[in-house]
Order: structure tokens, then sequence, then C-alpha cells
């Protein structure tokens, strides 16, 4: 066979050139599928690592939800970055003896370490958080103003705006911290089931059907996103753009309208009785094992110390 | 918008899980006059549909995406105290479940999006097209026909929107005025009220209450073409 004359012929482009690619700008279709990917790459993960053999995949996952949820609460009232440092210690110390690796653990945390201190940050300085100055950044003989922004005399950098975002910094990361023990060390079918223990009959049913129909539609979101790439041949105005992701939320609406049909007469079909209430097994000691014993007893220590430090 | 924990002081949190428990009871009461318990799959599908409903993200002129709560609209579609628990535990799941927002500030969260930004957008939505709601599902037009519904929704969204906003703006202002150590210096948000408002009310005002407006119109719109049966002006 004979290849054809323009097939021969050498592009434009020379080859040596064209070593940058530049990365096509992400737009809304792909921030909606990059959030997807996520959601679905952290619930592989925290499967993934809650199967592992660890000390807190062994606590029975009510009382160690319980325990690490008083744990935040406690952390939440604690008045000194010390205090709050403790708790962070703890965390990743639960967190190595778990099996957790350090190296996801810290970069599961690196976005919320940086997105709270651009956030905190600012409180360091005077114009934010008044109080006894550490280092001085701008002085003048008195305030002016820029446009409608005014300038004060001094800027400088406070002891207690310094505090003040570190004690923010440090209580939000650990607070993340002992939050992710929870959804990491919990395979996610008994974090529901456990979420669900502490809720009246019918609102149990609900969280539950709710929480499986989340991944559903999850996927369906995917399906509904790829199927507009897909299509996509050319960039479209913002209000063709707008209309795109609204009819794409009405279908999931419409879908979700037909599945509650569905599931309605599925399970009346099967004689669900609406008044019927799922009752949970209750908290029986005998039930509990050590290892279960002693991190009860160790939690309420280490609780019930840091509530007392955190009062005085 | 969601708080997550650490920004609010035991006294704020506290006082909110105190407000909205006696919410939820109240609207699960309310659920149960007028719904009909088989409608049990209903609210459980509402609430993973709000849940995934942010995951979209809608574009705004200037090259800006972000995503809408869809409160007002689904206050709209299933009835206000409704779509207040199927909210409340779209947070509580996205809270506990998947680490996203905080644990002290679910009641926080589910007071300003779940309940203040439900009955805040739908109360203006009934206010503009006049609308008397049948049972949900199935929502009219408004006595003055499906322009006036549809206006109505799309002012109740961007208010309600900044309902929540405004919120959670003034919860995190008034840290530094109550919590505070023995130096003065704040324990937890640091941040007076003369920037939270400001801060948080401009990106709201100018993007994302539009984004919830445009979306929560144009969802019905497309609701109306191609489910009829749901939406008649």
């Amino acid at each position: 066979m004979e290849i054809p004359e323009w097939l021969k012929k050498q592009s434009g482009v020379d080859s040596r050139q064209s070593t940058v690619i530049k990365r096509p700008k992400e737009n809304f279709l792909d921030k909606t599928l990059r959030h997807v990917l996520s959601f679905t790459e952290d619930i592989m993960f925290n499967e993934t690592v809650s199967a592992k053999r660890g000390i807190l995949q062994g606590i029975e996952p009510r009382l160690k939800i319980l325990s690490l949820i008083i744990f935040i609460i406690v952390l939440s009232l604690q008045r000194s970055i010390a205090g709050i440092l403790i708790f962070l210690i703890v965390s990743l110390s639960l967190m190595s003896l778990s099996g957790i690796p350090l190296t996801l653990f810290l970069k599961r945390l690196l976005p919320v370490f940086l997105f709270t201190t651009i956030i905190a940050f600012p409180a360091s300085f005077s114009f934010i958080v008044n109080g006894d100055p550490l280092l001085f950044l701008y002085r003048s003989d008195a305030p002016h103003n820029v446009g409608p922004i005014e300038i004060p005399a001094v800027i400088s950098l406070t002891r207690q705006g310094v505090f003040s975002a570190l004690t923010l910094i440090f209580r939000v990361i650990t607070s993340v911290s002992i939050l992710f023990l929870i959804t990491l060390t919990t395979p996610p079918n008994r974090l529901i089931k456990t979420i669900t223990y502490f809720m009246p009959g019918t609102l149990k049913s609900i969280v539950s059907v709710s929480y499986r129909y989340i991944f559903f539609l999850v996927q369906k979101v995917e399906q509904l996103i790829m199927g507009i790439k897909s299509r996509s041949i050319s960039a479209v105005s913002v209000p063709v753009q707008q209309r795109l992701v609204a009819s794409r939320i009405g279908l999931l609406f419409s879908l979700s309208l037909r599945l509650s049909n569905d599931l309605e007469r599925a399970m009346e079909a099967r004689g669900y009785n609406y008044k019927f209430e799922v009752k949970s097994s209750k908290f029986k000691v005998k039930d509990f094992s050590g290892a279960d014993t002693i991190w009860v007893i160790v939690s309420i220590i280490f609780a019930g110390v840091m509530l007392w430090k955190s009062l005085e | 918008m969601h708080i997550p924990d650490g920004y609010l002081g035991p006294i704020t949190y506290g006082s909110l899980w105190a407000a909205i428990i006696p919410l939820w009871v109240y609207a699960s009461k309310k659920i149960k006059e007028t719904m009909k318990a088989s409608r049990i799959p209903l609210l459980a599908m509402a609430s993973a549909f709000s849940f995934v409903i942010m995951m979209f993200n809608v574009p705004v002129p200037g090259g800006t995406t972000g995503h809408a709560t869809g409160s007002t609209l689904i206050a709209i579609l299933i009835g206000p105290w409704a779509a207040s628990i199927a909210l409340s535990i779209a947070l509580i799941i996205q809270a506990i479940a998947f680490g996203d927002g905080g644990i002290t500030a679910i009641g926080a969260n589910c007071f300003n999006i779940a309940f203040a930004g439900v009955f805040g957008g739908y109360g203006i939505y009934r206010l503009i097209s006049g609308f008397n709601p049948p049972s949900p599902p199935f929502i009219k037009g408004g006595q003055g026909g499906i322009n006036s519904h549809l206006i109505g929704a799309g002012i109740g969204a961007y208010i309600g929107i900044n309902i929540s906003a405004l919120l959670t703006a003034i919860e995190l202002g008034i840290q530094p005025l109550i919590h505070t150590g023995a130096d003065g210096s704040p324990l937890y948000s640091p941040f007076p009220l003369s920037i939270t408002i400001p801060a948080i009310m401009i990106g709201n005002l100018l993007i994302f209450g539009i984004i919830e407006a445009v979306v929560t119109i144009l969802v019905l719109i497309y609701l109306r073409k191609s489910h009829p049966e749901l939406i008649r002006g």
C-alpha cells in the first residue's frame, strides 16, 4: 500500500521545540470529577487502613468513637498550647500504633494545616489582635488613610496575636487528626452502624439508607459529568455551562425520587412496617474484651486529667 | 461555609447544639404529621441528594467556580421540615463518616445551613410566589404563575445562603468577645465581627449567592420541562 503524499509531509511543529506541553486549565467539569475521584479515593483508603491490625482497629467501635468524640470535646476546652499539643502527641501515637503510615496521615492533614495557617496568620498582627509587641514592622507618627483603608501608626507582631494564631492552628489540626482516627480505623459500614446506634429508630433507618445511596449517587455524578465531557467538542458560554450542570442536578433529583419510590414499593412488598424500630444490641460489659476495658480506663483517666487541667 | 472544629468555643457550639436539638425534635413531629411513614425512603434519598449536590462545580463569569448547597431547592421540592432533617443528616454524615466539618460544630452547621438557610430561603420563596404547598414532593406555581414561582425560588435561594453565611460570620466574629485568655488573647477564631462579616459576606453576596440562585432556578426549569408531573405553572 502506498503512503499518500500528505502523510509524508512534515508538520510545521518542530518536535525539539514542542517539549513544553502547556497543561489545559481545569474547567468546572474537571473540578467536579476531581471531587468525585478524591471522595472515592478517600473511601478506598479508609477501607484499606481500617482493615489493618492495630490498637484502634481492635477496640469495640462504639467505645472507640464515643471516647474519641469525648477527646475532641475536652480538646476544645483546652486554654493552653501545651494542653493542645498533648492531644496532638496522643493522636499521632495512636495513629502509629494503629498502623497508619505517618506520611499518608500527614498528607491528609497538610491541606487542613495550610488552609488554617493562611486564615490564622493575619491574627499575629497588631491590627487584628492588639497586645504586647514582639516585632515592629511599621511605625509612623499618626494613622493615615490609603483610600478607604486606615493604616495604623504602628504595625507589629504581638505576643497575644501569635499565641492566638498558633492556638487556632494546633487546635484545628489536632481536632481533625482525632477525627481522622475515627474514619481511618473503622470500616465505613461499621462506622455508620455505630453512628446510628445513638439515634432514635426512624432516624436510624433514614441515615442507613442515605449513607448507602450516597455512593450510588456519587457514581451517577461521575457518569453524568463524563457524559458531558465526551459530548463536548468546543468551549461553550457560561450560561450554557450552568444549564448543563443544572440539568444534571435536576436529572439526579428525578433519579433520587424514582429510587425512593422503588425502595418504598420494595419495602412494602417485603412487608416492612414503618412503626418497626430496629433495636441495636445494648452495651454489655461482659461483651467487652480486655483491650476494650483497658482502653476505657485509660481514656477516662486521660480525658479526666485533661479536663481538670483545662479548668484550673 | 462549614465551620470545622476549633473555630468555635464551648459556649457558642454548646448553645447552638441546645438550639438545634429541639428543632430536630419538632421537625420530626412535623414530618410525621405531614408525611406518610412510607415516605422514609424519600427523606433518605433527599439527604443523599443534598450530600451529592455539593460536589457539582458551577461556573460563574470570570473563570471562577463554586458549589451550591441546594438548601432552598430541596425545601421547595420536599417541604422545609423534611429538607431541614435531610440536610442535617447529610451534614452529620459528612462530619463523622467523611471527616468534613467538625464534630463540635455539627450543631452550628446544622443550625446555619439546615435550619436558618432552609427556612429563610423557603420563607422568601413563599412570600414572593404566594404559593400554597400541596403534599411534597409535588409543587405548583403560585398565584402569579410559574414566573413568580421561579423568581421567588431564585431570590429565596440567594437570601437563604446569605442568611447561613451571615450567621456563620457572626458566630465566628463573637469568639474574641466571649472566649479570651487571662492576657486577652483570643482562644478560638481570633477575628472580630468587623472582619468576619465582610470576609465571609463579600464572597457569598457576589458569587455563591448567585450560584445558589442560578442553580435553583435552572433545576426547577429543567424539572418543569422534563418532569411536568412535579411542577405545574
